[in-house]
């Protein structure tokens, strides 16, 4: 058998495995969107308050009930983890109080929480008292180097704050993750960002997210990369990835990755991540909006909810819905159509789709333009 | 698209400053990827980025030497 048909035959395996596990969806992971709120006003924000109803934010008691009637309805035996996003989580004064209530389910004693530091870098008391919440990982976003992670995220101050959380929360032995999302304006202060990170504030993870036109960046054609600028992300990612794999067992390494932006290919899926990437959303993965609408991720476009905790039951809406998570079909439309990646990627992350709209900022197609400029020809056909 | 021949496999002088044992090294890895029985244990985690215990550990299994 030849390399490539050998690679193939992994990739199909691997692809049918996917499909089973879309037809059982087994739930392993609840996103939570705590809240709408921040105490930062990001031009780049993915989940704004602005177009949302605040007051409908789901009280402490709808928060705990929810995770209680979760636990009785479902099988968690393939249960795997809790994530925590925002807004900013910690604005919520009685984020601790839920904590401490859900994690008594023996389910919930694997949570993480997304959040831009501010909290825990003037109160690092608090993460002696996560730790006994169930709280084992922590994401905290850093922009780029001080001025342009301070311009990006509208305070002063803000990356010191972001870098001391980081740096405290790894010393404590918190699963870290830095996650910056990379745009027109820092991409050429990647590499020193993360030579910093690394040596000073020592996360597992240093992650790379690309802007996606979504929220308040819907608007921002100037930040969005070209993809010469993608090039150059991945290049950057490739190389340190490679260089650096040997060494990911060890707990105190630090990987990088490019997050859940997209299908790369089948050359470049496990050479810039740790993992084969695939959208989990409405799959293994149920969201929990700030205002208890069901859907899944926090970015993911409000036209997808599936329903609402307040009037039904989680577990029907989980087992009757979600067909547009799992059903790809409608997804396939533009360049998605005739695609040779098609049966691996099946369209690419919901939180780039619309209802009645093609992808708009596929990598894959962004990478296959870079190419084309070189005159390299595109990857054969797998599917 | 890239410029990398075959399904898989990733050219190094396409990788800057990458050794050719690097790529192998990645290689391997990225075949115990594909092989791990749940295809999203990672991207289940990727936010706590602690997928599997014990034994059945993922970063244990995939990145062993």
């Amino acid at each position: 058998m030849s390399d490539d048909a050998s690679w193939q035959a992994l990739f199909d395996d691997w692809s049918e495995r996917i499909e089973a596990l879309v037809r059982e969806h087994p739930l392993q992971i609840i996103s939570w969107e705590a809240t709408r709120r921040c105490n930062l006003h990001c031009i780049h924000c993915g989940s704004p308050p602005d177009d949302v109803d605040l007051d409908a934010e789901l009280s402490a008691d709808e928060v705990v009930g929810a995770f209680e009637e979760i636990a009785r309805d479902f099988d968690m035996r393939q249960f795997r983890h809790v994530n925590i996003t925002g807004g900013e989580p910690f604005v919520r004064e009685d984020l601790l109080d839920i904590l401490r209530r859900i994690s008594r389910s023996p389910a919930y004693g694997n949570i993480d929480i997304q959040t831009n530091g501010l909290v825990l870098a003037d109160h690092p008391e608090l993460l002696d008292e996560l730790r006994d919440y169930g709280v084992t990982g922590l994401g905290i976003s850093i922009d780029g180097l001080e001025d342009t992670h301070d311009a990006f995220r509208g305070v002063r101050g803000g990356f010191t704050k972001a870098f001391r959380a980081a740096r405290t929360a790894a010393e404590r032995d918190y699963v870290v993750t830095v996650s910056v999302v990379a745009h027109a304006k820092n991409v050429d202060e990647i590499p020193a960002l993360f030579a910093l990170v690394k040596e000073e504030a020592r996360p597992r993870v240093f992650r790379i997210m690309t802007l996606d036109p979504l929220g308040r960046a819907e608007v921002l054609d100037d930040y969005l990369l070209s993809p010469e600028q993608l090039r150059q992300v991945i290049d950057f990612l490739k190389a340190e990835y490679l260089s650096g794999c040997a060494s990911y067992a060890d707990p105190d390494a630090t990987m990088v990755e490019l997050g859940c932006g997209g299908w790369l290919g089948t050359k470049l899926e496990g050479m810039v991540r740790p993992f084969i990437f695939h959208c989990i959303a409405g799959i293994t993965n149920l969201g929990i909006l700030f205002d208890g609408k069901l859907g899944a991720c926090s970015n993911i476009s409000r036209d997808f909810i599936e329903g609402d905790l307040r009037e039904e039951r989680i577990r029907q809406v989980w087992d009757n819905r979600y067909k547009r998570y799992r059903i790809f079909d409608w997804k396939r439309t533009g360049d998605c159509i005739g695609c040779d990646q098609w049966w691996y990627c099946h369209g690419g992350p919901m939180h780039l789709k619309r209802p009645r709209c093609e992808s708009p900022h596929c990598l894959y197609v962004q990478m296959a333009k870079t190419a084309a400029r070189s005159a390299v020809p595109r990857e054969g056909g797998n599917g | 698209m890239d410029a990398q021949p075959g399904i898989g496999s990733t050219a190094t002088s396409d990788i800057p400053e990458c050794q050719e044992s690097e790529a192998t090294a990645a290689e391997e890895c990225k075949r115990r990827m594909l092989k791990w029985p749940n295809p999203v244990e990672y991207v289940n985690n990727m936010y706590g980025c602690h997928p599997g215990d014990g034994n059945s550990d993922y970063f244990e299994v995939v990145f062993r030497k």
